[in-house]
């Protein structure tokens, strides 16, 4: 067996030698590739902790088994109210309902003086991009679930990433480092957009969104 | 093992590679793309909450209704209102740009002077005061002409402007011809006596034969046009030499020989009446010499000189008696200069013989009131056409930054100009006639001065409409009311009728007269009942709705009487065929979409949607018929030299089927880079026939 061993390291030593040349440039390919997909990307984005912890599960769960459109609903004018305002958590939270020390936060730093919370939004988008909700759900009768991902599901908000060259949040700032979402967050980019009204059939023009 | 220099560039090697396979260059080079838009100088619309408001569109006289969204009070988006009911829903692409223009980099940021013996656009700084100082000592000095040219005359503004030159000795308020001699205004002049405003009436008009006129390209309120095109309620016939956006999507282009419109009415004219197919009471005017006229247009003369023949003529005469009601207009392209005044006897006579005026659907007296008018002001004349000012003999001229949205080419303007005449622009940016200024003032850009909006001033029913103000104009822009007004004071004259402390003063009186005078009614937007005027209790009430983007209407009269018709002008109406000068075998034909067809400004988002993307030309395409480029062994996207008498344009070769053969067609635009390299195709055109500019002899060359 140590013969083998023995032997098998010879001859890699020697194929080392014989191509030294190859080798390297395979390792400071592979070096620089791993650099580049999984060193790189993280150092793009600063993270920040959301100024509440917030489970979207226990909200949906059985005790309170609200919908997202108790919380996120549409205004009477159509237009959609995004993140609810403190009334909205002070209609239940006026005082501390679980034992949890971020309630207790909310109910005597946010709630009581009537202080908005500071959210930070993931999906919120650059100026140059209109997105009607509206649209979406009543009209196309889109889940919020295809864009936003299981966020209504989720136990803790992640952290909010911010990309640190082009100031935009993560969810939305152009196509992902992998052409791909890698992160659930990551569905609200413009090639998401293009991608789903390309399958539906549903060519726009760019003044559509960018007015 | 040893390392050696070798080793370590082979090491470099494959990082480079994986370098370039890795997101690293391309992943930096997205955001920093991303960072270039968010340097904190470039403006950007506060967060806050969104809201929509409805304003009116004032770039050109049609006046549209405008729905603005704005974020934090800030206009982001402007769109038609989709249930307006005079323009439904329509905005031309200049409109929907029209909140870009406050930040446009061609903007004045303080008052300019001309360099002395600079290039046009080459300014220094002066100071409010001492621009104001020079313009009162040249107005009291002046011992030739003070004047103004208003190019959207029927605003409260330009009643304020005819009140200030009424008080001078040789005060004359000007409009460009575009606007001074529009075809109706050639109408009334077929009348014994003038019929007073005429307008056209396009709710139920079944036909339009137009001879040039950009009918599906921005004319009168485009929107009312293009949407009864569109729903098939309304049928085009488009006349002219090349195939204009309006002729492309006509029901029928007939192409004629290029400076005939005038022949081709007039054989109309001769056919409809030689065949029986005239209005009776047309006959019964004075029109003898007309119809003498007419019997030397045989269709075979009309050929000879336009190149449509008879079966053309007749069925297009036919489809006039068969689609009424239908109506004729002229008034030409918007970039190609007006039509000959005879050639525009000829076309508006044409309504006359088919009966269209005083009939609904064709061409109606227009009630204006105290719209077409001010309080105090009724005696006031209507705007003097610059072409018949005497040449060289402004002292003074004063330019409105208002657009007819038709080209007014600057030499027109020049000729008129005294030696050392102080010109003076009250505009937002330095392009189109600013750039020839002496001084420049700047007035608020668009959207960020509240003011009224006359309607279409040929549109049979008369308007009114509030443009409301978007934040607040640039520090240095100065309303033109108190500009207006130091003026006075500093040369002493007091205006009486039109005295006002800003413009929101001046357009408040116009309100309250339009009230006290209880015509007509205000028109809200989707299911809004239409409140009479004479229902509302105060002109504040009345104010209120039209800034919350109501529309004033009153409805043109289709039986009010008009006085009998007279057509004498028959001089010159038998035209040669045109003499080819030496030197010049082809003709230049300059064409232009309305409201942008000015050497001005655009926005920036405009020039990428349609100049950088080819859809619209700019002056640095020249349009030649295959046929011709062939003879001159052109090639497409070769560059050359267009060449007349006036000066060269470097331009790159087109070929375009649509323009006649031995004609190069050059489009007049804004211009992408005003004052820099860019030359403006009006600048090759000599000024004929009462500032007109069309058919210029012109050659082309490689460059």
């Amino acid at each position: 067996m140590n013969d083998r061993l023995r032997r098998f390291k010879g001859l890699l030593a020697l194929g080392i030698r014989r191509q030294k040349g190859r080798v390297l440039f395979l390792v400071g390919l592979l070096a620089v590739l791993w650099a580049g997909w999984v060193l790189f990307p993280p150092l793009m984005y600063s993270s920040t902790e959301q100024p509440l912890k917030f489970s979207h599960l226990v909200h949906q769960g059985k005790d309170a088994a609200l919908t997202c459109n108790d919380c996120h609903p549409f205004r009477p004018d159509g237009s959609f109210a995004g993140i609810p305002s403190i009334k909205v958590c002070a209609d239940c939270h006026g005082e501390a309902i679980g034992t949890t020390p971020d309630e207790k936060r909310l109910v005597e730093e946010y709630v009581t003086p009537g202080k908005e919370v500071p959210w930070l939004v993931y999906s919120r988008q650059p100026m140059n991009a209109y997105f009607s909700h509206v649209q979406h759900v009543k009209t196309a009768k889109i889940a919020c679930e295809e864009c936003h991902g299981d966020h209504g599901g989720s136990d803790e908000l992640p952290p909010f990433q911010v990309n640190r060259i082009s100031g935009y949040s993560r969810a939305i700032g152009g196509a992902s480092t992998a052409g791909k979402a890698i992160l659930p967050t990551e569905l609200m980019r413009m090639d998401t957009c293009a991608e789903c009204h390309e399958k539906n059939g549903r060519r726009s023009s760019c003044l559509e969104c960018h007015k | 093992m040893k390392l050696t220099r070798r080793d370590l560039l082979k090491l470099a090697g494959g990082g480079a590679v994986g370098f370039m396979f890795s997101p690293i260059p391309w992943k930096l080079l997205r955001d920093s793309s991303v960072w270039t838009q968010n340097w904190p100088w470039i403006p950007v619309p506060a967060r806050g909450p969104v809201t929509t408001r409805l304003t009116a569109c004032t770039l050109c006289p049609a006046g549209c209704g405008v729905k603005v969204r704005c974020v934090g009070g800030q206009p982001v988006s402007l769109s038609g209102i989709p249930n307006d009911p005079i323009t439904r829903g329509g905005l031309c692409a200049a409109g929907i740009g029209a909140h870009h223009l406050a930040w446009h980099p061609a903007r004045a940021l303080r008052p300019l002077q001309r360099v002395v013996a600079g290039r046009p656009g080459e300014f220094t700084d002066v100071s409010h005061d001492g621009a104001l100082a020079q313009i009162a000592s040249a107005i009291l000095g002046a011992r030739g002409t003070v004047a103004i040219l208003d190019e959207q005359p029927g605003r409260a503004i330009s009643a304020a402007y005819r009140e200030f030159l009424s008080a001078l000795p040789r005060g004359a308020y000007l409009a460009p011809p575009a606007v001074a001699r529009s075809s109706l205004a050639v109408l009334r002049g077929l009348y014994a006596r003038d019929p007073g405003p005429l307008g056209h009436d396009l709710d139920s008009t079944r036909l339009i034969v137009s001879f040039g006129a950009p009918v599906l390209d921005g004319w009168g309120v485009p929107g009312a046009v293009a949407r009864r095109v569109a729903d098939g309620d309304l049928k085009v016939i488009q006349v002219e030499p090349c195939q204009s956006a309006t002729a492309k999507r006509a029901d029928r282009w007939i192409p004629i020989r290029p400076g005939t419109e005038g022949t081709v009415a007039l054989g109309l004219a001769a056919l409809l009446v030689s065949r029986g197919m005239a209005d009776p009471a047309f006959l019964k005017g004075d029109v003898a010499g007309y119809l003498d006229a007419l019997r030397g247009f045989q269709p075979a003369y009309v050929k000879e000189i336009s190149g449509v023949d008879e079966a053309t003529l007749t069925s297009i005469a036919m489809e006039l008696t068969r689609s009424t009601p239908a109506i004729v207009v002229g008034g030409g392209d918007a970039g190609g200069g007006p039509l000959p005044r005879q050639d525009e006897v000829a076309i508006q006579a044409l309504n006359l013989v088919l009966g269209a005026v005083g009939r609904k659907g064709g061409i109606l007296a227009r009630q204006g009131g105290a719209v077409d008018s001010f309080p105090g002001l009724d005696a006031a004349p209507p705007p003097m056409d610059i072409a018949d000012v005497p040449d060289g003999s402004l002292d003074v001229l004063i330019l409105d930054a208002s657009s007819s949205g038709s080209a007014l080419s600057w030499p027109v303007v020049a000729s008129k100009l005294a030696p050392n005449a102080l010109v003076v622009s009250l505009s937002p940016v330095v392009a189109d006639g600013a750039r020839y200024a002496r001084l420049v003032l700047p007035t608020p850009s668009p959207m960020t001065l509240a003011t009224d909006v006359p309607g279409h001033p040929d549109a049979a029913d008369a308007t009114l409409r509030m443009a409301v103000a978007f934040g607040t104009p640039a520090r240095a822009a100065v309303d033109p009311v108190v500009f207006l007004n130091r003026l006075g004071t500093a040369v002493g004259i007091v205006r009486k009728a039109t005295a006002a402390a800003s413009m929101q003063d001046l357009v408040d009186q116009r309100i309250a007269a339009v009230h006290q005078a209880g015509l007509g009614t205000v028109l809200g937007t989707g299911d809004a009942p239409e409140v009479p005027v004479s229902s509302l209790s105060g002109a504040s009430d009345l104010g209120k709705l039209l800034t919350d983007g109501g529309c004033w209407r009153n409805r043109g009269q289709a039986d009010s009487p008009l006085p009998p018709h007279r057509i004498t002008a028959i001089a010159a109406w038998m035209q040669p065929a045109p003499a080819v000068r030496d030197g010049y075998p082809m003709t230049l034909i300059l064409t232009g979409s309305r409201g942008r067809a000015v050497g001005a400004i655009s926005s920036p988002m405009l020039s990428k949607v349609d100049q950088e993307s080819g859809l619209r030309q700019t002056g640095q395409m020249a349009a030649v018929n295959p046929r011709t480029a062939a003879a001159q062994h052109l090639v497409a996207g070769k560059a050359v030299v267009v060449q007349t008498p006036q000066g060269v344009l470097a331009a790159r070769v087109k070929l375009d089927p649509g323009v006649p053969p031995d004609c190069v067609r050059l489009t007049v635009a804004p211009l992408l880079a005003p004052g820099r390299n860019d030359v403006d195709p009006l600048s090759l055109c000599a000024v004929t026939d009462r500032a007109t500019w069309r058919l210029v002899e012109a050659r082309i060359r490689e460059a």
